[in-house]
């Protein structure tokens, strides 16, 4: 009795079921199932998916590098450029220069030429007045000394020789106006 | 198991499925085996064919597999193991995809089963990621891994009393196990919420008084299908970016 009773203990602990612990034959499968698909990505599936990325990798890192070169032969050229504009502008500049010298050494020059003739121009008259004055003054001399002479002779009732009058007033104003320097 | 108008399965009919064949042999195959096989195949066949073409800007399958070597290695190696962790990305990689099919095929039709509701395929992987982390210590850096692991530079020695026993368990014991634990109870909490609704749903439209209760159901049932998607992902990377961890602190214990 209690022989069976354990019997039928036993079978019915068989057939509850545990549902957390882990079962033989699902384990081995489970192994077997990872094992094999680790082993199979490892040495056979994996490596040529990786080869078209490392390759993709390398042409990526080959066009920027290109990329890069291109880039920095676009820079020199502008580089260049830029230096052959530069020595243009630095031309441009010794003649604008040059162009504005001579233009200064023109206009210098017009300028000395146009005050020399006003120079000369101005000596002339300043000349041309001079004698003028000169002879007008000669002129005034003579008349009024010859009022003096003709008023000196009324005064003295006596005719006075003109011209050696005339001479003695040219010796005093002479003689005073060397005085009159001194 | 009856509650009022609802008849549940019993738990054994969720989760345990018969054998195809092989009954009562360690080769027993059955719908959770064929699930890790899928999950095999599918993973072998997107990078055969996309390790076939060589399409300079990648499409379709070529793009899913590019995309997904990317991400594990972005995601998961870099911030895991970061430098020399370029080695690992074949075992990584398959532990992702065979984890993500495996949690996936919870919400395919036909399917409707998770193999990572069952414990066996989250124990083998986290049981390989321990050796795995273990071995890798040992192999770089001898005995020392152990010693550096147990006994913590830097701490006073009576401390080592307490510190070694927690850092045995923390390290070497809890760590395979909570990454069992927590990919099997999140794949088998979801499967059991997806088999509620669906129970619910069937029940309600034989129930006549409660019908107009079913397009709730049915809203629940199909939002937690789509968050089960999430689910499925997110715990294959979670479990495969801590075993990049564990790897990581082997390789450079210093950090």
């Amino acid at each position: 009795m209690l022989a069976a009773a354990l019997l039928l203990a036993a079978e019915e602990a068989k057939k509850t079921v545990n549902p957390i612990l882990p079962v033989t034959e699902e384990i081995v499968w489970a192994a077997a199932s990872f094992f094999l698909l680790w082993m199979l990505m490892r040495y056979v599936f994996l490596a040529p998916v990786m080869r078209v990325m490392d390759d993709r990798e390398g042409r990526l890192r080959e066009a920027r590098a290109e990329a890069d070169s291109a880039s920095s032969g676009a820079d020199d050229a502008v580089a260049a450029y830029n230096a052959r504009v530069d020595v243009a502008r630095a031309e441009a500049n010794g003649i604008v220069a040059a162009a504005r010298d001579e233009a200064e050494r023109y206009r210098a020059r017009k300028l000395a030429e146009a005050n020399a003739e006003i120079q000369a121009q101005r000596e002339a008259a300043a000349a041309e007045v001079a004698a003028a004055k000169a002879t007008a003054l000669a002129q005034l001399r003579t008349q009024v000394a010859g009022v003096a002479v003709s008023a000196a002779s009324r005064v003295v009732q006596k005719d006075l020789a003109l011209e050696a009058q005339l001479q003695v007033i040219e010796d005093y104003v002479n003689g005073s106006n060397e005085g009159g320097t001194r | 198991m009856i509650i009022g108008a609802l008849q549940f399965p019993p738990i054994e009919n969720v989760v345990e499925w018969p054998a195809w064949f092989g009954e009562g042999q360690a080769y027993a195959f059955n719908k959770i085996a064929f699930i890790n096989l899928l999950a095999s195949i599918i993973t072998i066949v997107i990078f055969a064919i996309a390790g076939s073409k060589k399409q300079l800007v990648p499409r379709g399958v070529q793009n899913i597999a590019e995309v997904s070597v990317q991400f594990v290695r972005n995601e998961v190696i870099a911030p895991g193991i970061g430098h020399g962790g370029e080695r690992y990305l074949p075992m990584l990689l398959s532990m992702f995809f065979f984890l993500f099919f495996s949690n996936i095929t919870g919400i395919i039709p036909l399917f409707n089963m998770p193999a990572t509701a069952r414990m066996a395929t989250p124990i083998v992987l986290a049981l390989l990621a321990w050796v795995w982390f273990i071995g890798v210590g040992l192999k770089h850096h001898g005995i020392h891994y152990i010693t550096g692991a147990l006994f913590p530079p830097g701490v006073p020695k009576p401390l080592y009393l307490l510190v070694t026993p927690i850092e045995f368990v923390s390290t070497f014991l809890v760590r395979p196990f909570s990454l069992a634990v927590r990919l099997f109870a999140n794949m088998l909490a979801g499967h059991i919420l997806l088999v509620t609704f669906s129970v619910l749903c069937i029940t309600l439209w034989g129930f006549k008084p409660l019908v107009a209760a079913l397009p709730l159901s049915l809203f629940m049932l199909i939002a937690l299908t789509g968050f089960e998607v999430l689910v499925a992902f997110l715990q294959a990377y979670i479990f495969t970016i801590l075993t990049a961890v564990y790897i990581g602190g082997a390789l450079h214990p210093e950090h």
